[in-house]
C-alpha cells in the first residue's frame, strides 16, 4: 500500500522494487533527461563491467548493441533488471525492448515517458 | 575387433513418474507434468511452473548422510537400474559417473536464507556446505556401492550425457567391467529465478519447436544408464538382454557465449556427423533424434540448422522429438534422462513426442511427433542431444542392440582424434601455476614447495587479461583463464582441437549465497541474468573454452580436496581415449569467504588440523596425446606413467603403484599429514623424499593441481627423474605417477 505525496508521482518513494517509480541513489529529486543519460552511462560502464571505458565516451545516440557498443542480449537483460532496481522503472521484454535498448538517449525517454504516466 | 557397450539397465525419475514404467507410459501418451510449482514460493517470480517430482523422500537406512532431493532422486533411479540389470557390485569392478549442476541447491536455499536472517550462526554455517556436488556420488557409494570409482562432473544441462561419454570410456580402457552412469538435478529457486532473469522460461508449459514457443520449462529429475562391453555382457550371469547399443558420441565447446548458441549451430553440427561416424553409421539410419529443444526460440532455431547440416536430405525423414514439453529442463539431469529415452525408443520401437506443439514453427524445418507417441516398424539408430551453459555440447548415438555386425569396421574415416589411435599414454607439455607466488610456469614451480609466500599478496589477474573480453568472468573464471592461458603458452600448444576440464571442490558458493541474497533482500526480479551463468559449477571452464577459443571436450569436475587430481585424471583418460589432442586440466579455488568461515569453524576445535589462510590459487596442466606431442616436435616436461584412484583408504589401491625405478624418486603432496604418511609407507615410496605444497601456498583445495606442476618441473628441469603426486580428500584419493 502506498501513499503518495502531495508533491506527485516523482517523490513516491518506497523500496517497491518493481514499481515504476523510484529514488535514484538517495537523490530525491526529478531528474531532467540530460542527468538521466549521465546516470545511464554510469550504470552501463559499471553494471556491465566495462572497464577502462569513461562514460562520458558513450555517445546519447551511439547503438549499444552490435557493432555499437559491442553489448549483447545478456547485457540488455542485466542493463533492464539494474534500470528497474536503480531507477524504479520496468522495461518491457521482448521485442519492444529491441527499440528501448538501441542508445542511451532512448532508454532515458523511455524512463521519462513511463515516468511522466 | 569391435567392442560395442551395451546399455543393460535404465533407471528413471522423472515428474512424470518414478521408475521407467511410470514414466514412459505417460510419455508415449503425451501426458505433461508441467504446472505451477508447490516446492517452493513463486511470488514475484516471472514464470512458475515448472515438472516437479513427487513423493521425493530419503532412504531410511541412509540416515547418517544429508540427502538432497537431488541425491534421493538419482539414488531411486540408480537402484532401479541395478537391478534391471542385475548388477552386483561384489563380482564385478563397477565404476560410477554422475553429472549434476545445482545438487543440494534447494537445501542449501534453507541454510541461506536463516544466514540471511543470522550471518554469524555457527550452526547454520557448518551446514553450508553438507552439500557438494559429491555428496550424490558419496551418498550412491554408500548405499549401492562400493564401487570401484566414483566420478563426479558438470557441464550444466549436459552433464548427464557427459558422465556416460566417461563411462565410455572406462569401458573401453578396461578400468571397470561395468558402468552406472547418469545425472540427477532438484529444482531450486536459484534455477527458477535465473532462468527467469534470462527471460528463458515460458510462463506457459513449454512448447518446444511451436511458432508460439517463449522459453523453456524448468523440470528435475535422475536417470542411470548401465553400460558394459558387449563381450562381458553376454557372459556375465544375470546379465539381462541389451536394450540398446550406445554405438557413438561426440562432445565439444562451441566457445561461442556463456548463454547463447551459436546461431548457425557449427559445433553441434560437427559433434552430430562424428558421433554418426563413430557409430559407424550414416545419416541414413538414423531413424530419430530426441533433440535438446528446450523451446527457446535460440536453441530450437539453432538446434534445427544443425541437424539439418548434419544429416543433410535424411533431416525430411528422421522424425525429431523433445520430450521438456511433458517433463521439462532437468538441467544437470536433462542428458541422462534423454538418453535413457532414447534408448528406450530405440528397444521399443517407439517414437516419444513433443508435446505442446500445435503449431510447428515453419521456419524450422523438422519432422515432428506431435502430441502422441507412435509405434514404428523399426528405429535402427537414435541421436540425443544435450548442449549446456557456455556451449559445452554432447551427441549421443543409440542404436539397436541386434544391428548387424561389421558396422564399425565399415565406418568411412574417422576424425582425427579417434579411438583408433594405439594406447600410448598421455604427456604433460606444459604448466602454470597462479597464486600468492604470482604466475609461475611448470618449470619455474620446481622450487616451490621451499619457497615462502605472504598470505596476503594480491593476486591481479586483471593484469593477465584483456579487459573487454573478460568483463564477464567472476573471480574464479579469472584465475582459471590465466592459469590456462599461462599453460597452453607454456606448451605452445594450438586451441585447436584443445580441451579444458578443472575440478573444484565447492563451486561458487559466494557467488550463490550472494545471489540469493538479493532474491531474499529485493524479489526474485533482481536476480542478476549476468551472474546467474557464473554459478555453475562449470562456468570457469566455459569462460577459459570461451576466452582461449577451446573447441574440444569441457567440463568440471568435483572431489572436494582431490579435485586438482580427478580434473588431471579426467584429462588423462579423455586424451587416452582420442577425445581430445589436448586438454587444459587443473584446479580452481578462489578465496571463499564462506569456505574459509565454514572450515575455520569445523576445525576450531581440532587445533592439529588448524589450516592457514586460504588465498586465491590456480593450477594447470597442459595434458597432451603422446602422438601429437611427437608430431609437433613439442617439448614434453614428464610422461603420465600410471594413474590410480581409489575409494576408501586406498591401500590396496596404492599397492597396485609400482615401485620407482632410480634412485631419483620424488613425492609431491598436496598437503602433509598422518594419514599420507600411513599409506606411504605402504608403497615403495615410503622412503623418497617428500615435498608439500601447503608451507608455500596455504591450504586451498586446488593444490593438486599445483603439486603435479611442482612434480612436472622438477623432472622437467632434472632434480628428478620420478615423481609419485599423492592427493587426498574424505574417502578418495588419487595416485599420479610421472616421469621423464
Amino acid at each position: 500500500m502506498r501513499t503518495r505525496s502531495s508533491l506527485g508521482s516523482w517523490y513516491a518513494f518506497e523500496p517497491d522494487p518493481g514499481r515504476s517509480r523510484g529514488v535514484l541513489n538517495g537523490l530525491s529529486l526529478p531528474m531532467k533527461n540530460a542527468q538521466l543519460r549521465a546516470e545511464l552511462k554510469r550504470l552501463i560502464v559499471t553494471e556491465l563491467n566495462l572497464k577502462g571505458r569513461h562514460p562520458d565516451t558513450i555517445g546519447d545516440d551511439a547503438p549499444l548493441f552490435g557493432a555499437g557498443l559491442g553489448l549483447d542480449s545478456l547485457d540488455a537483460l542485466q542493463l533492464a533488471m539494474v534500470i528497474e532496481e536503480k531507477l524504479g522503472v520496468r522495461v518491457p521484454e521482448g521485442d519492444e525492448a529491441r527499440a528501448i535498448f538501441q542508445s542511451v538517449r532512448a532508454i532515458a525517454d523511455h524512463i521519462e515517458k513511463v515516468r511522466g504516466e | 575387433m569391435s567392442q560395442r557397450l551395451w546399455v543393460t539397465g535404465v533407471g528413471l525419475v522423472t515428474p512424470l513418474g518414478a521408475g521407467v514404467e511410470a514414466t514412459w507410459t505417460r510419455l508415449v501418451r503425451g501426458d505433461r507434468a508441467i504446472r505451477s510449482i508447490r516446492l517452493f514460493s513463486v511470488a514475484g517470480q516471472r514464470a512458475g511452473v515448472a515438472g516437479e517430482v513427487d513423493g521425493v523422500s530419503a532412504p531410511t537406512s541412509a540416515a547418517d548422510a544429508p540427502w538432497s532431493r537431488t541425491s534421493i532422486m538419482a539414488w531411486e533411479a540408480a537402484d532401479e537400474a541395478m537391478r534391471a540389470a542385475s548388477v552386483d557390485v561384489r563380482q564385478a569392478r563397477v565404476g560410477l559417473v554422475v553429472g549434476g549442476t545445482t545438487g543440494g541447491m534447494f537445501e542449501n536455499e534453507h541454510v541461506l536464507a536463516r544466514l540471511h536472517a543470522e550471518p554469524n550462526c555457527r550452526e547454520t554455517l557448518r551446514q553450508m556446505l553438507s552439500h557438494p556436488l559429491t555428496a550424490t556420488g558419496d551418498c550412491l557409494d554408500g548405499l549401492l556401492g562400493p564401487f570401484a570409482r566414483v566420478r563426479t562432473l558438470a557441464s550444466a544441462c549436459s552433464s548427464g550425457a557427459n558422465a556416460i561419454v566417461v563411462a565410455a570410456s572406462w569401458l573401453l580402457a578396461g578400468e571397470v567391467d561395468i558402468a552406472v552412469a547418469g545425472g540427477s538435478d532438484g529444482l531450486c529457486r536459484l534455477t527458477l529465478s535465473g532462468f527467469n532473469a534470462l527471460g528463458a522460461i515460458d510462463p506457459e508449459p513449454c512448447r518446444p519447436f511451436d511458432r508460439r514457443r517463449r522459453g523453456t520449462s524448468l523440470g528435475e529429475g535422475a536417470a542411470f544408464l548401465v553400460l558394459e562391453r558387449a563381450d562381458r555382457a553376454r557372459t556375465r550371469r544375470g546379465a539381462p538382454p541389451p536394450i540398446a547399443e550406445l554405438a557413438g558420441w561426440a562432445l565439444g565447446a562451441e566457445a561461442h557465449h556463456i548463454t547463447n548458441p551459436a546461431p548457425e549451430g557449427g559445433l553441434v553440427a560437427s559433434l552430430i556427423e562424428r558421433a554418426i561416424a563413430r557409430a559407424g553409421i550414416s545419416p541414413r539410419e538414423i531413424d530419430y533424434v530426441n533433440a535438446h529443444g528446450t523451446g527457446t526460440p535460440l536453441n530450437d532455431a539453432m538446434e534445427a540448422a544443425a541437424l539439418a547440416r548434419a544429416l543433410g536430405g535424411e533431416i525430411e525423414r528422421v522424425p525429431v522429438s523433445s520430450s521438456k514439453g511433458q517433463i521439462g529442463h532437468a538441467l544437470g539431469g536433462a542428458g541422462a534422462i534423454e538418453a535413457a529415452i532414447t534408448s528406450l525408443v530405440v528397444a521399443r520401437r517407439v517414437l516419444v513426442p513433443t508435446a505442446g506443439l500445435d503449431e510447428p514453427d515453419p521456419a524450422l524445418a523438422l519432422v515432428h511427433v506431435p502430441h502422441v507417441g507412435r509405434q514404428v516398424p523399426r528405429v535402427r539408430a537414435a541421436l540425443s542431444n544435450a548442449f549446456g551453459f557456455g556451449g559445452m555440447d554432447t551427441v549421443l548415438v543409440f542404436a539397436a542392440a541386434d544391428r548387424a555386425p561389421g558396422g564399425r569396421e565399415s565406418s568411412r574415416s574417422l576424425p582425427a582424434a579417434s579411438p583408433a589411435t594405439p594406447a600410448l599414454l598421455p604427456v604433460i607439455t606444459g604448466g602454470a601455476v597462479f597464486g600468492i607466488c604470482g604466475l609461475l610456469s611448470a618449470v619455474e614451480c620446481a622450487d616451490l614447495p621451499a619457497q615462502r609466500f605472504a598470505h596476503d599478496t594480491a593476486v591481479d589477474a586483471d593484469a593477465y587479461l584483456d579487459a573487454a573480453r573478460a568483463r564477464r568472468l567472476d573471480r574464479a573464471a579469472r584465475l582459471a583463464t590465466v592459469v590456462a592461458q599461462r599453460a597452453l603458452a607454456d606448451a605452445h600448444g594450438s586451441p585447436e582441437g584443445t580441451g579444458v576440464v578443472f575440478g573444484s571442490a565447492y563451486g561458487n558458493v559466494d557467488g550463490s549465497a550472494a545471489f540469493m541474497h538479493r532474491i531474499f533482500d529485493k524479489g526474485p526480479r533482481a536476480a542478476s541474468p549476468a551472474e546467474f551463468p557464473n554459478l555453475v559449477p562449470s562456468s570457469p571452464v566455459g569462460h577459459v573454452s570461451i576466452y582461449l577459443g577451446l573447441r574440444g571436450p569441457a567440463f568440471a569436475t568435483a572431489d572436494l580436496s582431490a579435485s586438482g587430481e580427478s580434473a588431471v585424471a579426467q584429462a588423462v583418460e579423455l586424451v587416452a581415449a582420442g577425445e581430445a589432442v589436448r586438454i587444459v586440466a587443473g584446479a580452481v579455488e578462489p578465496e571463499s569467504a564462506i569456505v574459509e568461515h565454514v572450515l575455520s569453524a569445523l576445525f576450531a576445535h581440532a587445533p592439529s588440523q588448524a589450516h592457514a589462510k586460504r588465498a586465491d590459487l590456480a593450477g594447470a596442466l597442459i595434458v597432451e596425446s603422446g602422438h601429437e606431442a611427437l608430431a609437433r616436435g613439442a617439448r614434453v616436461l614428464a610422461r603420465i606413467r600410471q594413474v590410480v584412484e581409489w575409494r576408501g583408504a586406498g591401500l590396496e589401491a596404492c599397492a597396485r603403484l609400482g615401485p620407482p625405478s632410480g634412485a631419483r624418486a620424488e613425492v609431491v603432496l598436496s598437503r602433509a599429514n598422518a594419514q599420507v604418511d600411513a599409506l606411504l609407507e605402504q608403497t615403495p615410496w615410503g622412503r623418497c623424499p617428500r615435498a608439500a605444497c601447503t608451507p608455500a601456498l596455504g591450504e586451498s583445495d586446488g593444490l593438486g593441481a599445483v603439486a603435479i606442476a611442482v612434480a612436472a618441473g622438477r623432472i622437467a628441469t632434472r632434480r628428478a627423474d620420478e615423481a609419485l603426486v599423492l592427493g587426498f580428500a574424505r574417502g578418495r584419493g588419487f595416485a599420479i605417477v610421472i616421469e621423464r
